[in-house]
């Protein structure tokens, strides 16, 4: 009768933790010049710090947004724009090569594309 | 009893990371499935960001094939590349237009003649001198405009079409960079086909394309750039296979002296277009057209732009986003058009 317990619980924990991993998916993945740099999840407050041979770019992930929140680029478009959070969103630094693009939760309002 | 408890927990540890492990697998298995019917693919084009993707069985031969257009266009349409078509007839004043610039000319044509001058590819002397070509960015002189102006003059361009030559008088430059984006965007929809992919969405920087319908045969969800802080999108459509493009002066400027100056010149006055207006949004299957027509209405204004669509309802659609924050969709969206905000629907009559 424990045994049975036990396993139910099993069960059910097995299923509802791995629902829970899944559901809070949403991340930005960092790109320079085409290759991945890294993957962070939104939902822990993060410095990025970027410095090559493109120039410098500072990332704030913080409360579920990133921002760009320096760069030495020419025109500083990427730290005029707004905070992004949802999936397709980007901040591109252009000069740099460097794209930041929310990702993750393929149920995050369906959106396919973004025109700007 | 202490002894089947600990059978029962070992027995309840195991299933636990077994079931656990089964569920996350088989959804990874789910996911490289998809992964293996379509190809995404982003690049530094033109200037700009791009983002491919194609659904289906050639794929990736599409987005290879697409990419490979969006360079070669890139560099025959580029006014800085030496060894460009438009460069050369920039310099020496003449010149015969290869397929793509024919159509381009053509489609230019038809833009300048139907916005009254507003779309004209002989600015380009008026952006170069705003330093909006090279990143140069200064604040040019009122009589240097005016002079400047002189010279635009899409009418002034002579073209024979039978041999394809034109001539520019000696002062006039020409510049395809208002329509060569959305061209772009034709080409690689017509490529993709060719490869066979029925379904596929790219984002040339900001411009979007669309082949088919989504691989599910729903339509594709594109939304508009808000540019408020507290707002994700101006709206959302829901569309099949058509060209969306956006125009607005938050794309590329400079300030100077606490001044903002963005990149949509007025034809008409040299300078920045002080429209009212936030953004314009075109919805047409031409991408060329999609392309031209954002700049246009964006630097024609709300009532301007309004009864330019009337004229010409049949062939695109527009979202309008004014300065005082009210947004006018065209009727022909009236049923893919979502949005949190309010809007007004603009009828054809």
């Amino acid at each position: 009768m424990i045994v049975a317990v036990v396993l139910v619980i099993a069960a059910i924990s097995a299923i509802w933790l791995y629902g829970g991993v899944k559901k809070s998916g949403s991340q930005v993945r960092i790109m320079i010049d085409g290759s991945e740099y890294g993957t962070y999840s939104l939902f822990e407050e993060r410095v990025i710090e970027i410095a090559n041979e493109h120039g410098y770019n500072r990332f704030i992930i913080s409360q579920g947004k990133v921002v760009m929140e320096e760069a030495d680029c020419p025109d500083g478009y990427c730290v005029e724009h707004k905070a992004i959070r949802h999936v397709k969103e980007t901040i591109v630094c252009l000069p740099h090569k460097l794209v930041a693009e929310i990702c993750g939760n393929e149920h995050d309002m369906g959106i396919d594309s973004i025109t700007q | 009893m202490k002894h089947i408890l600990k059978r029962g927990l070992a027995a309840g540890f195991l299933l636990f990371i077994g079931i656990f492990v089964f569920l996350w697998g088989s959804n990874d298995n789910q996911m490289e499935n998809q992964k293996q019917d379509s190809t995404t693919q982003s690049i530094f084009a033109m200037d700009t960001y791009m983002d491919l993707t194609a659904y289906g069985e050639n794929s990736e031969g599409a987005v290879e094939a697409a990419i490979a257009e969006i360079h070669r266009l890139d560099a025959l349409f580029s006014t800085g590349n030496e060894t460009s078509e438009v460069y050369i007839i920039n310099q020496e004043k003449s010149g015969v237009l290869s397929e793509d610039y024919a159509y381009l000319f053509g489609r230019s044509m038809e833009l300048w003649e139907t916005t009254n001058g507003i779309f004209d590819i002989t600015v380009y002397p008026v952006m170069r001198a705003w330093g909006f070509v090279d990143k140069s960015y200064r604040v040019p002189e009122e009589t240097e405009l005016l002079e400047l102006l002189d010279f635009v003059d899409t009418s002034k361009v002579v073209y024979h079409k039978e041999t394809g030559r034109i001539e520019l008088p000696m002062q006039a430059e020409i510049d395809f960079g208002g329509i060569a984006k959305g061209y772009t965007s034709m080409r690689v929809s017509q490529v993709m086909k060719e490869q066979g992919v029925e379904s596929a969405i790219v984002n040339l920087g900001g411009n979007v394309q669309t082949v088919g319908e989504k691989p599910d045969g729903s339509k594709w969800k594109v939304a508009i750039k808000s540019p408020y802080e507290d707002i994700p999108y101006l709206g959302v459509l829901a569309i099949g296979e058509t060209a969306v493009i956006t125009s607005g002066g938050y794309e590329r400027y400079f300030e100077e002296d606490g001044k903002r100056y963005h990149h949509i010149i007025d034809t008409r006055t040299g300078y920045p277009a002080q429209s009212g207006l936030i953004s314009v949004t075109i919805v047409c299957e031409d991408g060329a057209l999609a392309d031209g027509l954002s700049t246009s209405l964006y630097v024609m204004g709300k009532d301007e732009a309004i009864a330019y669509w009337r004229a010409h309802h049949k062939e695109f659609e527009a979202v309008i986003c004014t300065q005082e924050d009210k947004l006018y969709v065209t009727e022909g969206l009236q049923d893919c058009f979502t949005s949190q905000l309010e809007y007004e629907i603009v009828s054809a009559q």
